[in-house]
Formats: structure tokens, C-alpha cells, sequence
């Protein structure tokens, strides 16, 4: 028989650690997108009227993208109140749903850049990308995210005795829903 | 992410298939936190000594009229003074990586893969950003592609490290023992959450401007601009004082553990600590206008405050206590003391800020070096103190005295002097004047040295200990009253003590020693 190496596996998780570590990571991320936010405004503050000369910024996909987190915000809560009754159902088809209404997100965003017509060299398109780009990497972490989880919750091992990791998601989705909401206002409101 | 796989029985291997894993798979592939924090602390200290080896160089640079550096010579200076403190943060969370879950009585940190990857990024990261210093990028250079890359690796410096302090955090706030509430946990683990929080947060804020300028694919010049507008307001106050927040933590609970005396008023000083650490809170202070503001001074100056009340509970504890001076214990109260050193520096920005900024006309950048620079030197003493008083769990015996001492004064004098020499510096040459620029080349050099000599020297105080621990001569005798004495040295994941003291008061240990009728409390 070959040898085999054998190293020691980390001990098992604790209750509440991966929300905990969540709720750290999702601070940390909330800062970065505030702060690339500000920046994002004292550009266009100091820059005036060329701030993103030449392009324009639809106001439409910027509503239904709001609108879309917010009701995915409702189907993530959902989830967590299913699972943490034991409702297995229920927390699959929330947490489809959240998925379906993140994708959907996301395509639309493509679709708002193809309109807006940004060039990342105009005066201050390189930050527009920045926030607007950051903001989708955010959303596309919390769907990778949610999937991961739900294939766990799959495999049965989330329950109304150990709820965190559907948990855990809801609260990092909630960050992106807020991020989103400061760069819905700063960004496509206040143009 | 959470990891359900169900632990490897020892019955489950066939005895005759297993070997035990060599050197570098246990350091590639463990994920033991004892090992890791002690990479962290050894590397911290290595890199350490690259960056003060850089600042030696800009002493002699400046005593020989800039005939050694020549254009170079803001580039190595600003790298320098981010990645000295870089390295000295990696090296105050390896501090923290070792000791917080045995404070905990915790065989293991939270997410130990994660901590496992924060260290090997980290330390991938530091070198690449070595490398990009050496093609004249880092921070400030001339050639554009090696200054992305050392925009780059500096983003991911940070990220690594904050990650790292994930981990820390997650620790406290869900390995604790039963009955170990957070007004129980002792006072380092206490400033590791607190710090590892305001590291994270103030690390996302920095990173923001790393992604904008990569974004923009901006050049050298525009990257270096970046930095200044951006990420240097991480090296003067408030934020700066962000990563000196586990040192008041070490401070208390070595004092404590020194004298063999309680903190009275455990409450009031975890406030104290809690006080310090809202008042480092420094993303909001990003822009230059928002440094010549009434709350910008309250801050500056405000967080002397709970260092004094910190300064005052030590003096307490030695008081009633039975202090025997040792390298850590001079550390630990030296630790604070720089400290100090900074807040001075802030106070004297300003007043010179007050009214429209031109009252005095000191040398802001410097003064904002010597705020890093005495942070900085706080750092390096508040670790050292650390890791000298705790040594059996670390490295499984303590250190040689005659070593940590000598350690211990040069780091202290080297520390000491090269801040003031810049604060100093920063009050003499007025309205951007060079005035006597060699003399505090000369200085700088010399308190490089010392700095150097010193860091060496507890590396090698390090390897005498790990030599003793080798050799069999390990050191099991308590000297606190938390739990992390309950471990055998050197401490380790499978090494958890079978049965712990019940948790009731934040000293375990010394609790159930007086119930036994073994100790008295002071």
C-alpha cells in the first residue's frame, strides 16, 4: 500500500461563526463601496459640467434594478424564515427566486452600460466603472454566495437548528441591497 | 466557509499508510493557528528589517547630500514608511493569531484555512511589492508598469491582513468558553476584537482608492497622486492609531500577569480600550480639509486620553501588585509611552493647522511620519513585549534575559529616537526648508541602526528559546491567571487542556487556584 499523508483536519465550525464572519467581511466591503461613493462625488463635484461628457445615463434600468433588490431582499428573508421552521419547500423556492431576481440584476447592468455608453478615459468614467462595476462584483459574490448555500441546503445541512449559513447570506445580501440603494441615489438619481 | 466534513477518526487510517507529514507540507498545508501566528511573527519582524534597512539607506542618503539614492529617494522613503508598518501589523496579528484562541481555550481560530491563505497572500504580496521597488515603482516611483504592481500588491497587502483579522475577530466572538461572557474576556483578546473591527473597516475604506486607480489604469505619477489624496491618510491620525489597538490590551493583561494584581474596575477598562478604539476611526478623515477641522483635533488629541487611563490602571496594578522588572514588562510600559510620542505629534499639527494653517509653518508630511513612525515603534515594543512574556506558549520556553534585554533597550532607543528625529525634523525645517538635512541623516541612520540591531536581536532571542524548547527544557509554570496558562508549552491545537477551570470571573485560572488554597489574589 502507497502512503498516504495524513493531515489533521480542521476541527469542526462553531455555532453563529460563519455569520459572524460574514457580518465582518460585509462591514469591510460596505466601507470600500461608501468610500469609492464619495470619491465618485467629489469627482463630479470638482469636475462640473465634463463630469461624464458625452454620455448618458438612463434612469429606467437603474429603477428596475432597485425595485429587483428589494424584492429579492423580501424572497432572502423568506428564506430564512422557511428554514429556520423547517419548511424545506419553501426555502428552495426563496432562495430560487432570490437567485433568479440577482441574474436578472446583472443582466440588466449590462444592459445599462451598453446605454449609458460610458468611456472609461472621459472625465470620470474610469470612477463610474469603479463604483458601478464594484457594485456588480459585490452582487455577483452574494449570488455565488446564496448558490453555495442552497446547494448545501440541498445536501441537508441547514435547519431550524442550524440555520447560519442561509443566514449568513441573507445578511451579506442585505449589505449588497443597501450598497446598491447609496449607489442608485448617488449615481442615477443625482446626475 | 463553514467545514462540515466529519473528523478523521485515528482508527479510520490504517497505521501502516500514514506517514507523518514533513516540514514543508506541515507549513504549506497546516492550518494550526500556534503555526501560523508564529510565521506571521517571524516574517513580520524579517520584513521589518527590510523596511528599516530601507530607512538606514535614506539616513546615509541624506547625510551625503542625496549622493546615494539620487531620484529614487522619495520612492524607497514613502515604501518604506508602508511597508514598515505593514509588516509590523502582520507581526502584531501573529501575535494575536497565536494567543487569542488560547485565551479562549479554543483548539482552534475560526476559519483556519482563511488564516492559512491570509498569510501565504500576505507574504506573496510583500515580496512582489519588494520586487516593484527594486524596478522603481512601489510607492511614488517613476516607471509606471512596476508602480500598478506595487499599487497592486500593497491592495493586496491589506486585504490579506484584513482577512487575518476576520479570523481574530470570529474567534472572540464565537470560541469563547461557557460562562466567558465579553465583559469576562481578557484584555488582549478584547483589543484583538476591537482592532481586528477597525482594521477591517479601515482597510476597506483604503482599498476603495487601490480599485480606482487600477480601474483608471492611471500612471506613475497619477498612482503616486493617489496615493496622497487617498491611502495616506492610514499613516497619520486617526486612523493610524488603528493598528496600535491590540497593544493596550497586551499592556493590561502582562502588567496584570506580571504583578499577579486584577484590574478592580474590569469594566472601566475595556471602556478605555473601547474609547481608543472609536476614536481611531479615521476613514471620515480622508481629505486634506478635513484635517484642519475642530473634530479632527478632538480626535487627535482625545485619544491620549484612555492611554493615560490605561498608563494609570498599569500603575495601579504595579502598585498593588508585586512587579519584577522584566524586558516585557519595560516594553509593555514603553509601548504606551510611544504612544504618547504621536499624540504629541498631533497636537503640535494642530496648532499649527488652527486658524487658516499657517501659524507656525511646520512640516506636515513630516509630522505625519513621525506619527506613523511612533505608532509604529509602539507596534514593534507592544509585540516584542508580547511575545517575550509569552514565549512558553509561543515558542515553548522563555527567552533568554541577557538577549531580551538587550533587545528590548535597542528596539526602545532606536524606536524612540528615529520618531523623534522626524518629529524634530518636521519642527525645524519650517515652510519646506532642508535646514541641517545631513545632521538628521546622520541621526536617522543611527536610530535605523539601533532599530535594526534591536529586531535582530529578539530574532535571535526567538531561536534560543526554540532551541531550549527542542532540547526538552520547556516551560509549563503559570505566570497569569487566564487561560491560556492552562496549556502545555509550547502551546498547540491537539494540546487543549482535558478539563478547564469553570469561567466566572475574567481570571479563571487565578480563580480556581484560590478556591484550591494555592494562590492569593491581590
Amino acid at each position: 500500500m502507497s502512503e498516504a499523508l495524513v493531515l489533521t483536519p480542521p476541527p469542526a465550525s462553531r455555532r453563529r461563526e460563519l455569520l459572524f464572519a460574514t457580518a465582518f467581511v460585509s462591514a469591510g466591503v460596505i466601507m470600500m463601496m461608501l468610500t469609492l461613493v464619495g470619491v465618485y462625488l467629489a469627482a463630479r463635484n470638482a469636475l462640473g459640467e465634463t463630469f461624464l461628457e458625452g454620455s448618458k445615463i438612463p434612469l429606467t434600468q437603474g429603477n428596475v434594478q432597485m425595485l429587483t433588490l428589494v424584492m429579492s431582499a423580501v424572497t432572502m428573508q423568506w428564506a430564512v424564515y422557511a428554514i429556520s421552521r423547517d419548511d424545506r419547500t419553501h426555502a428552495y423556492l426563496a432562495l430560487g427566486v432570490t437567485l433568479l431576481l440577482g441574474l436578472a440584476f446583472v443582466n440588466q447592468s449590462t444592459f445599462l452600460f451598453r446605454q449609458a455608453n460610458v468611456a472609461r478615459s472621459a472625465p470620470g468614467g474610469a470612477l463610474f466603472y469603479a463604483v458601478t462595476g464594484a457594485n456588480l462584483a459585490m452582487i455577483i459574490a452574494g449570488l455565488t454566495f446564496i448558490l453555495l448555500m442552497a446547494f448545501r441546503a440541498l445536501a441537508g445541512q441547514f435547519s431550524s437548528r442550524q440555520p447560519d449559513g442561509i443566514s449568513a447570506a441573507a445578511v451579506y445580501w442585505y449589505a449588497c441591497v443597501a450598497v446598491y440603494a447609496v449607489v442608485w441615489i448617488a449615481v442615477y438619481i443625482m446626475k | 466557509m463553514t467545514d462540515t466534513r466529519p473528523a478523521v477518526e485515528a482508527d479510520a487510517v490504517d497505521d501502516t499508510s500514514r506517514r507523518a507529514p514533513g516540514v514543508p507540507e506541515r507549513l504549506l498545508g497546516g492550518a494550526d493557528h500556534t503555526t501560523i501566528g508564529r510565521l506571521f511573527i517571524v516574517t513580520g519582524l524579517a520584513f521589518f528589517c527590510v523596511a528599516i534597512i530601507a530607512r538606514l539607506i535614506v539616513g546615509i542618503d541624506q547625510l551625503t547630500d542625496n549622493g546615494l539614492l539620487g531620484s529614487w529617494l522619495t520612492m524607497v522613503s514613502s515604501s518604506a514608511r508602508v511597508f514598515g508598518p505593514l509588516s509590523l501589523v502582520a507581526l502584531i496579528l501573529g501575535v494575536l493569531v497565536v494567543l487569542v484562541p488560547l485565551q479562549l481555550a479554543s483548539p482552534s481560530i475560526a476559519y483556519p484555512r482563511a488564516l492559512a491563505l491570509s498569510y501565504w497572500s500576505w507574504m506573496l504580496a510583500s515580496l512582489v511589492f519588494a520586487v516593484s521597488v527594486g524596478f522603481d515603482g512601489g510607492i511614488g516611483g517613476s516607471n509606471t508598469e512596476a508602480a500598478r504592481l506595487g499599487s497592486l500588491s500593497m491592495g493586496l497587502m491589506l486585504v490579506s491582513l484584513a482577512l487575518t483579522a476576520v479570523c481574530v475577530a470570529t474567534t472572540v466572538m464565537t470560541h469563547r468558553p461557557e460562562g466567558m461572557g465579553l465583559s469576562k474576556v481578557p484584555f488582549l483578546s478584547w483589543s484583538a476584537l476591537l482592532g481586528s473591527t477597525l482594521w477591517i473597516v479601515t482597510v476597506g475604506s483604503a482599498f476603495a482608492h487601490v480599485v480606482a486607480g487600477q480601474v483608471a489604469q492611471a500612471d506613475a505619477s497619477a498612482l503616486a497622486e493617489n496615493f496622497l489624496n487617498g491611502i495616506a491618510w492610514m499613516t497619520r491620525a486617526p486612523a493610524v492609531y488603528v493598528m496600535v489597538i491590540p497593544v493596550l490590551g497586551i499592556a493590561i493583561d502582562l502588567v496584570s500577569s506580571a504583578t499577579g494584581a486584577r484590574v478592580k474596575q474590569y469594566g472601566v477598562a475595556q471602556a478605555l480600550l473601547a474609547m481608543f478604539a472609536i476614536l481611531s476611526f479615521g476613514a471620515w478623515a480622508q481629505l486634506d480639509r478635513s484635517v484642519n477641522t475642530l473634530l479632527w483635533t478632538l480626535f487627535a488629541l482625545g485619544i491620549g486620553l484612555p492611554v493615560l487611563g490605561v498608563l494609570g490602571l498599569i500603575g495601579d496594578l504595579v502598585r498593588r501588585g508585586s512587579a519584577k522588572v522584566t524586558p516585557a514588562l519595560g516594553l509593555a510600559v514603553v509601548s504606551l509611552l510611544l504612544i504618547l510620542g504621536s499624540v504629541l505629534a498631533g497636537l503640535l499639527w494642530s496648532l499649527d493647522q488652527a486658524g487658516v494653517g499657517t501659524l507656525f509653518g511646520f512640516n506636515l508630511r513630516l509630522l505625519g511620519a513621525a506619527q506613523v513612525t511612533f505608532v509604529g515603534a509602539s507596534v514593534l515594543t507592544g509585540s516584542l513585549a508580547a511575545i517575550f512574556h509569552w514565549a512558553p506558549k509561543i515558542w515553548g520556553a522563555g527567552v533568554p534575559t541577557g538577549a531580551a534585554g538587550t533587545s528590548a533597550l535597542l528596539v526602545a532607543a532606536g524606536g524612540g529616537l528615529l520618531a523623534t528625529v522626524v518629529l524634530v525634523q518636521g519642527l525645524v525645517q519650517r515652510n519646506e526648508s532642508t535646514t541641517a538635512t545631513p545632521f538628521f541623516g546622520a541621526l536617522t541612520a543611527l536610530a535605523a541602526l539601533l532599530y535594526l540591531f534591536g529586531a535582530l536581536g529578539a530574532l535571535v532571542a526567538f531561536r534560543s528559546s526554540i532551541a531550549a524548547s527542542d532540547a526538552g527544557d520547556t516551560d509549563d509554570e503559570p505566570r497569569g491567571e487566564t487561560l491560556e496558562w492552562a496549556f502545555a508549552s509550547p502551546a498547540h491545537a491537539d494540546r487543549v487542556p482535558e478539563s478547564l477551570p469553570a469561567v466566572t470571573s475574567p481570571y479563571p485560572l487565578g480563580d480556581e487556584s484560590s478556591a484550591s488554597g494555592d494562590g492569593e489574589v491581590a
